[in-house]
């Protein structure tokens, strides 16, 4: 699309019912609404839903709704079959803990049993070990920590909402608050989305130039940004730059694809700033308006030139120079940033360097640029543990490092391993299916999760993770069963329910159903279902919201006397813990019902550019950022106040040729591991057979130098080993990445199989878990190394041991049998007879 | 005679044109009205070795005997499924005449039809 106007002046929008929110077309009901979960996305699109007799025919985008015009990815557009599917759990369900694994043994209960029961359990847990002892395991995608967010910190009362089991919050936390931090606010590439008019907005501008750094939108569409929108700039003129191990879509369109060495992005972006500033490049004026440590920041980026990170990334100077001088000078210019910065050494770095390109190119809230966004009207997007109280949010099991007040994973892996008393007795897993999905050396810790003292499943499917651990099983709701609204960022989106399933609940009702149970009176009297939550939070009842306006001031009042570092320590310890409010002012006498008539609604701060000059981003109405220092800070008072080494610096490494020759020389292949693909979210969607009819088998890709070296026929099924274990994925020979690189797909896990122990869908088959380590965190405390790990490779041969065998049957790979033991031997000495 | 242009310079392989035909179809498993081809990845032995024109790496959509445009849906004065979806935008549909106008040189189209009743 390279005219808006001439696609809506096209648009018969008589046709696709302006103005409706149902209607009867042709013998079905049509609903108009912005569904998201599950199929679990982290955008919500505008859908129409035609129902027939109750059940969900076929979803159509809706060319009416200005987020999404009509687009709609494969996996909406097959939505039916996921909600008709009939492997969906349909009632609540237990089974007695010995039968764990064995899907033979499910009972069907009422739903007055099941919440009394876990309502029972979780005062139990709570009286004898502490809140603490009970964690949510949450996923992203279906409701975004809503339900399970109100259930931990609201009904539960535990600080501990585990991300996954991923180690070091590597997913989008350590982008996340370190933005919030130096910059005051989080920024997203500004491809228009900010407002109702789109592309005709006479304020926005193309973007000149975006780089596409460590992520494949298109795929991942991750953290309320619709990949393709780029794509649509890019028909527009926006040039690309594309850093990335892998040749993506991206990279075969872009003026620079700097294919650089995995985990080497630091030493790019130190390089790209060193170039900038040596050659006069930057704006001057916004740096020295607008920046606090520009000098301190050249001075850290001094040696890394150019011709030294050619050297480090595997990259040509040229290109470094050439991405560089067109980054700074085609602007407006942003960067699409991605997990993988997360998920390396480096981490916290990689995140200054995005902050200071961004800065020093004077691309911040411009249009076309970097678009300071909060979630729209302040309705946050997900619950924060602003609810929690200071004495709960204390109950928190060790010291997580910068970033969240949630459970370290880490730590509760630790636990469990040594049954330390402080353990964690119960989980319950909303939305999270980490055998198959985020739980790195997932079959080492396979035993002792198998033995957490009580389970709860909240699933719309039977997972992996739920057949080997789950004691009670309670049936979630589709997208077309839930009232509810998303805001992260903007525009506000409402998805109604149109029908039910089953018994099916949603993660509010069932957080409700708990809370009341537990701490009775903490919810007004009104609220009795999904749809009261959301009046609750479209009134501006949500004490979340009055504790996050609290806080705030008291940040407000600490910055002021706070010179000193422990002072400013304090200062941003609150500040992580807070979530910042849209100045705009919704209108609280509008309800749930009107909001689907309404949406999508678009808040004027996200729409605004320029608003630190206007004044818009500080309390005290000041112009100026939302940092200590009112500047953006390229030297990092937070950082500083963390331990954090406060301006960006390059760390090799661990594993791979320079960090690990002695490793690498044994295992001489770099893993990218967790690529996305179009038909799946995360470990969904395996089971619906249009999905697998794209996409039948997971992939592990290279070039054909690799397989020639490694003997490995294209399609061929395929072993990727790391020291310490094994997993097989089918190879797919492409010219996509060097010598040296290899790429494994996420997520996997086999529906069609068995889904009872010893199989459990061979989720341990082709998983990438089998390869990491939960102890690897990087210096800082978060992110992880995932993305630079280590294998070699080499063909599956009839006979070979599975790693469902190696895992259910034989008790781990050699390493993890190896701790296992050290650990009986300990629990032994100790007395402990079982774990 | 109706058509459907394709700047498939920007075609993603998204499959959204392909499941949203097929389910409107109610195709089995294997059948398309509409199906991407893929040409590479490989690298252009003599191009210049650089941006864009290092890469060749298209995708780009066909129409099967089972696509009528969808007659019906633009007779009720919606898109065809596939343009519709498109999630990359980079499908029109409407007279062969109009969409060839649109071609313009600077990056690479093609106007499909399908076949006649």
């Amino acid at each position: 699309m390279n005219n808006y106007e001439e696609f809506l002046k096209n648009l018969d929008r008589a046709a696709y019912h302006e103005g409706e929110t149902s209607w009867e077309e042709d013998g079905f009901t049509v609903y108009r609404t912005h569904p998201w979960s599950p199929p679990g996305c982290h955008d919500s699109c505008g859908c129409l839903m035609y129902m027939k007799d109750g059940l969900l025919d076929h979803v159509e985008g809706d060319p009416l709704s200005s987020y999404s015009n009509g687009k709609l990815c494969m996996r909406c557009l097959d939505m039916a079959e996921a909600t008709n599917h009939p492997d969906r759990i349909m009632y609540p369900m237990k089974r007695a803990r010995e039968h764990r694994g064995d899907n033979t043994k499910w009972e069907r209960i009422s739903w007055e049993e099941a919440l009394d029961t876990v309502a029972g359990k979780i005062k139990e847990y709570s009286e004898k070990y502490g809140e603490q002892s009970i964690n949510v395991v949450r996923g992203t995608g279906r409701d975004i920590d809503w339900g399970g967010g109100l259930l931990s910190y609201l009904g539960i009362q535990t600080p501990i909402f585990n991300m996954q089991f991923m180690t070091g919050f590597a997913c989008y936390s350590p982008r996340c608050v370190p933005s919030n931090c130096n910059f005051g606010d989080y920024w997203i590439v500004d491809a228009s989305m900010t407002h109702e008019d789109r592309y005709l907005n006479s304020e926005w501008k193309v973007p000149g130039v975006v780089m596409i750094w460590g992520n494949e939108p298109l795929k991942s569409n991750a953290d309320g940004y619709l990949g393709h929108w780029l794509v649509e700039c890019m028909q527009m003129g926006t040039k690309i730059i594309s850093i990335d191990p892998r040749l993506t879509w991206w990279g075969a369109r872009a003026d620079y694809f700097l294919q650089l060495r995995s985990g080497t992005d630091v030493a790019l972006g130190m390089a790209m700033i060193n170039y900038i500033v040596s050659e006069g490049l930057y704006d001057s004026d916004f740096v020295e308006k607008w920046t606090y440590g520009f000098e301190e920041l050249v001075q850290a980026c001094a040696e890394m030139t150019p011709e030294r990170a050619a050297g480090i990334c595997d990259l040509d100077v040229e290109d470094i120079r050439g991405a560089a001088r067109m980054f700074a000078t085609e602007g407006p210019g942003s960067i699409q940033w991605g997990l993988s910065l997360c998920q390396q050494d480096g981490c916290l770095s990689c995140t200054l360097i995005c902050l200071d390109l961004i800065a020093i190119c004077g691309y911040v809230d411009v249009p076309g640029g970097a678009v300071l966004v909060r979630d729209a009207y302040g309705f946050p997007h997900h619950v924060s543990e602003g609810y929690l109280s200071p004495e709960k949010k204390a109950l928190t099991r060790a010291e997580v490092g910068p970033g969240a007040v949630w459970g370290d994973t880490r730590q509760s892996m630790y636990d469990w391993e040594n049954h330390d008393p402080r353990r964690i007795r119960m989980s319950i897993y909303e939305s999270s299916n980490p055998l198959a999905n985020a739980c790195p050396d997932g079959p080492r810790i396979y035993d002792s999760l198998k033995n957490s003292e009580y389970v709860v499943g909240m699933d719309p499917f039977l997972t992996p993770t739920l057949s080997a651990f789950a004691d009670i099983l309670l049936p979630m709701s589709m997208a077309i069963e839930r009232n509810t609204f998303r805001s992260w960022w903007t525009p506000v989106r409402a998805n109604v329910k149109i029908t039910e399933y089953g018994e099916c609940k949603s993660d509010e009702d069932i957080a409700i159903e708990l809370i009341n149970r537990l701490n009775p009176g903490v919810l007004d009297d009104y609220i009795k279902e999904g749809k009261d939550i959301m009046n609750w939070r479209l009134k501006g009842d949500d004490t979340f919201a009055r504790n996050a306006s609290l806080n705030r001031k008291s940040v407000e009042a600490e910055a002021k006397e706070g010179e000193e570092q422990k002072e400013t320590k304090k200062v941003f310890n609150r500040r992580q813990n807070m979530a910042v409010a849209s100045p705009d002012e919704w209108d609280h006498n509008i309800t749930f019902d009107q909001l689907v008539e309404m949406s999508p609604v678009y808040d004027n701060f996200c729409s605004t550019y320029y608003k630190y000059e206007k004044g818009l981003l500080r309390s005290d109405g000041q112009p100026g950022f939302n940092t200590v220092t009112g500047r953006i800070e390229l030297y990092s008072l937070t950082y500083q106040a963390w331990g954090v080494p406060p301006l960006p610096e390059y760390i090799e490494p661990i594993h791979g040729p320079i960090g690990n020759p002695e490793e690498f020389e044994k295992y001489p292949l770099i893993c990218n591991n967790g690529v996305r693909s179009y038909e799946f979210f995360h470990s969904e969607h395996r089971q619906l057979e249009t999905m697998r009819e794209f996409h039948p088998w997971p992939l592990v890709c290279m070039n054909q130098n690799v397989a020639d070296r490694f003997g490995i026929e294209d399609g061929e099924w395929t072993w990727i080993e790391s020291p310490i274990g094994r997993f097989m994925q089918k190879a797919c020979i492409v010219p996509t990445m060097k010598d040296y690189c290899i790429s494994v797909e996420a997520g996997w896990w086999y529906p069609e199989d068995d889904s009872n122990e010893p199989t459990l869908y061979r989720t341990f088959d082709s998983n990438a878990n089998n390869m990491l380590s939960f102890d690897e965190v990087s210096p800082y405390g978060v992110g992880n190394t995932h993305k630079t790990s280590v294998c070699t490779i080499y063909p599956v041969r009839p006979g070979d041991i599975t790693p469902t065998e190696q895992v259910l049957e034989k008790g781990g790979f050699p390493l993890q049998q190896k701790r296992r033991e050290a650990c009986r031997t300990m629990w032994k000495e100790q007395g402990i007879e079982n774990n | 005679m109706k058509g459907i242009l394709v700047n498939y310079e920007y075609c993603t392989n998204c499959h959204s044109c392909e499941v949203a035909c097929k389910k409107y179809l109610h195709l089995p498993k294997g059948e398309f009205g509409i199906k991407i081809n893929e040409v590479g990845p490989y690298e252009i032995e003599n191009g210049t070795g650089k941006g864009k024109d290092r890469w060749e790496w298209h995708f780009a959509p066909t129409l099967t005997k089972a696509c009528n445009l969808c007659e019906d849906r633009v007779e009720a004065g919606k898109m065809p499924m596939c343009v519709q979806h498109c999630q990359a935008w980079c499908m029109y549909y409407g007279e062969v005449e109009d969409l060839a106008k649109k071609m313009d040189g600077k990056t690479r189209w093609a106007l499909l039809t399908a076949k006649g009743d």
